[in-house]
């Protein structure tokens, strides 16, 4: 399969939309959502269950309609076509396999609605499958099939019509862990060969990271922030966003001419914390702020360290330790420690520092 | 009923039926299973030789004896008499064994003995499956899109829907036919909106509107149980696919809903065979039926052997009917069930 990036990108255009709510009342799945999305591009959007991802990719494969916005693919305006008139295909999370066709018949289904016979779509049904290497089990019937192999189907199905997007709703959650792995490579591939735009809906931030060109996190209906992974994970614009993604330990801090004093008293060094000269001009001198801290950019130092805490537990995860402390001022903190560093055990006291300009700065 | 090899086998997993035609598919149906082994077989048959224990053996008994009883016994005695002669008076049946029954109902004795071919029986059984064919598309065309609208209702209202459809039941189809003929008739609501009398009742017609309406349940009820288990989600996904909402109905929502089509079929055609009541109430007794020609020979002709042979005849009719269905079940793979 050739590229099929023709178009110009998909723009989403202040997209909202309402349901009425079970136990009445308006829920906004979706408020004023815009995002541009280019060709060929992986784009994920992720966030926590009900934040509207699933919505807006419904909106843009034409099984819910906008109640304000546009949807634009190129210089077509797609939200008030119906499906069939769209160049944008799904692979949904249940896979939605017709139970009574065979696989190949699944692949063949999208190609007969646009009018060839299923010889003449054949050729393209044999090309689908081999693209997600199932190329032997054309007369399968999808309940012979295990997860990952349906999985595989609905992808071909899709992909056979050659849309210029193809839109994932969360397509390996159903998969065990490994599997699911094994997913995420092939379809970066696929992504690759094909040049499809690909929009992939996931709640998994980890899945989301290693897949995607650049996310969107949403939160609550709105998008809290666009971004290449690296950007979202090291400068998340929020609060939300650094809880979401990645583990994360927050410290609230007034900002002071020696740089960041905690509750407990003790004061971290300006140089430590970046981001936080945008904070400081819209806060104003000695405002409040919250510094995200992962992790892997938390060391144990000396006595001579900025920070002070007391270790509350030390758990060995394999590839590291993840020791767990408490601050002066009673925060909690994760820690990275790397395998065959000493093992503070709980209950000691330690000196803790921040690697210079890794602590972020974030709006509560 | 998941066995891929038997379908259209009502009696295997349900109590025994009440109605001797059902009763009947029950018996007949395993039978022709076992001797065509499908080549769906491979479950099937391993269900099928599954060593049987002592205990397996002794649960079939008291079905076994129930059906011998209530099912055996009347087939038996129906079929006996339909090789005897009538009785004394009519009553009854009497005298060796005689083919006489079955003949007449080809052929007419004429006054010299000589027998000449005779269209009137025949007509009646012609009768009676063209008007089962009619009830049966009549009850499919407005039984699939209501079935189809109720699976799509919330849970809540799906369950007073199957309510609602079951509450004809609660009175006995005699006084509700009874309710159509006042319907029906020349100073009815019908001829009162229309303004004038147009002669409805004691017609055809009138008969085919009382078979469609007792029977209509027995067809919502099974494409509804099938309609439910679909998963509406695979409407969305050819909807996604491009595939247009007519396209929808006949490709992906038809063909799951198609077993429970079967099943209505077969519940309303067989029973619409044999009806006696809505020709006898509605049609005036002018479009005779099987039923009342079965029912009038043990009636006011008093002639048992001609109504065994009758009854006899419709059996193997039914017999053909659901060898038929069983046939085409296989031929598109699917696996039919009642309900």
């Amino acid at each position: 399969m050739t590229s099929a990036a023709s178009h110009d990108g998909l723009r989403i255009k202040g997209v909202t939309r309402r349901f009425p709510a079970p136990e009445g009342g308006i829920v906004t799945a979706l408020d004023d959502v815009s995002l541009a999305i280019e060709p060929a591009e992986f784009f994920v959007l992720l966030g926590p269950s009900g934040c509207g991802k699933t919505t807006l990719l419904r909106t843009i494969a034409g099984l819910e309609y906008p109640d304000e916005g546009e949807v634009w693919l190129g210089s077509e305006r797609l939200d008030v076509l119906p499906p069939y008139k769209r160049r944008v295909n799904t692979v949904f999370q249940s896979y939605a396999l017709f139970p009574h066709l065979t696989v190949a018949e699944n692949v063949s289904f999208g190609l007969e609605m646009e009018g060839m016979s299923r010889k003449e779509a054949a050729p393209l049904v044999a090309e689908a499958l081999e693209l997600v290497r199932l190329p032997e089990h054309g007369r399968r019937r999808p309940a012979q099939l295990s997860g990952g192999q349906q999985q595989r189907v609905a992808l071909a199905r899709a992909l056979a019509k050659r849309p210029e997007v193809l839109l994932l709703d969360e397509p390996l959650a159903a998969l065990d862990l490994k599997l699911r792995r094994g997913m995420q490579t092939e379809l970066k591939r696929i992504q690759q060969t094909t040049g499809v735009t690909f929009v992939f809906v996931t709640h998994d931030q980890e899945e989301a990271i290693s897949l995607g060109d650049r996310l969107a996190v949403f939160q609550e209906g709105t998008v809290a922030q666009v971004g290449t992974p690296q950007e979202v994970y090291e400068r998340p614009a929020n609060r939300f966003v650094a809880d979401f993604i990645g583990e994360t330990s927050f410290l609230t801090a007034e900002r002071t001419d020696a740089g960041f004093r905690l509750r407990g008293g003790d004061v971290l060094p300006a140089d430590r914390v970046s981001g936080a000269g945008d904070m400081g001009d819209t806060g104003g001198g000695g405002g409040e702020v919250t510094i995200a801290l992962r992790p892997e950019h938390l060391v144990i130092g000396g006595a001579d360290a900025p920070l002070h805490g007391v270790v509350r537990e030390s758990v060995y995860v394999g590839s590291d330790v993840r020791v767990g402390a408490e601050l002066a001022g009673g925060e909690q903190v994760v820690v990275r420690l790397p395998v065959g560093a000493a093992f503070p055990e709980p209950g000691t006291r330690v000196g803790l520092d921040v690697l210079p300009g890794r602590g972020w700065a974030v709006a509560s | 009923m998941t066995d891929p090899v038997t379908p259209l086998t009502p009696g295997t997993a349900q109590p025994p039926a009440d109605d001797p035609a059902d009763g009947l598919a029950a018996s007949a149906a395993p039978g022709t299973a076992r001797t065509r082994p499908g080549r769906a077989s491979s479950s099937g048959a391993r269900r099928v030789h599954r060593p049987a224990g002592q205990g397996a053996r002794s649960s079939v008994l008291p079905g076994t004896l129930f059906l011998l009883a209530l099912v055996g016994a009347p087939l038996v005695i129906v079929v006996a008499y339909s090789f005897m002669s009538r009785g004394m008076f009519g009553v009854g049946v009497a005298g060796p064994f005689s083919v006489d029954s079955y003949v007449r109902l080809l052929f007419d004795t004429q006054l010299d003995g000589s027998k000449i071919f005779d269209p009137r029986y025949i007509g009646v059984f012609w009768q009676s499956i063209w008007l089962a064919a009619l009830t049966t598309v009549c009850c499919a065309v407005l039984a699939f899109p209501m079935a189809v609208w109720m699976a799509t209702r919330s849970p809540r209202t799906r369950a007073l829907l199957v309510f609602a459809v079951t509450i004809p039941f609660w009175t006995n189809t005699l006084v509700r036919t009874y309710a159509w003929v006042l319907i029906l008739n020349d100073n009815g609501p019908v001829s009162g909106l229309l303004g004038t009398p147009i002669g409805l009742l004691y017609t055809p017609f009138a008969t085919a509107v009382g078979l469609v309406y007792v029977s209509l349940p027995f067809m919502i009820l099974p494409v509804y149980s099938s309609a439910e288990k679909f998963d509406f989600r695979l409407a969305e996904a050819a909807y996604d696919l491009g595939a247009r909402r007519l396209t929808i109905l006949r490709r992906v929502v038809y063909p799951a809903v198609r077993p429970g089509l079967v099943a209505g079929v077969v519940l309303v055609f067989i029973p619409s065979l044999g009806a006696f009541l809505q020709p006898q109430l509605l049609g005036g007794g002018k479009s005779l039926m099987i039923g009342n020609l079965i029912e009038q020979q043990f009636g006011a002709s008093r002639n048992w052997p001609l109504g065994s042979a009758v009854a006899v005849a419709l059996l193997v009719l039914t017999l053909l009917t659901l060898m038929g269905f069983a046939l085409a079940g296989r031929r598109g793979g699917q696996k039919v069930s009642l309900m």
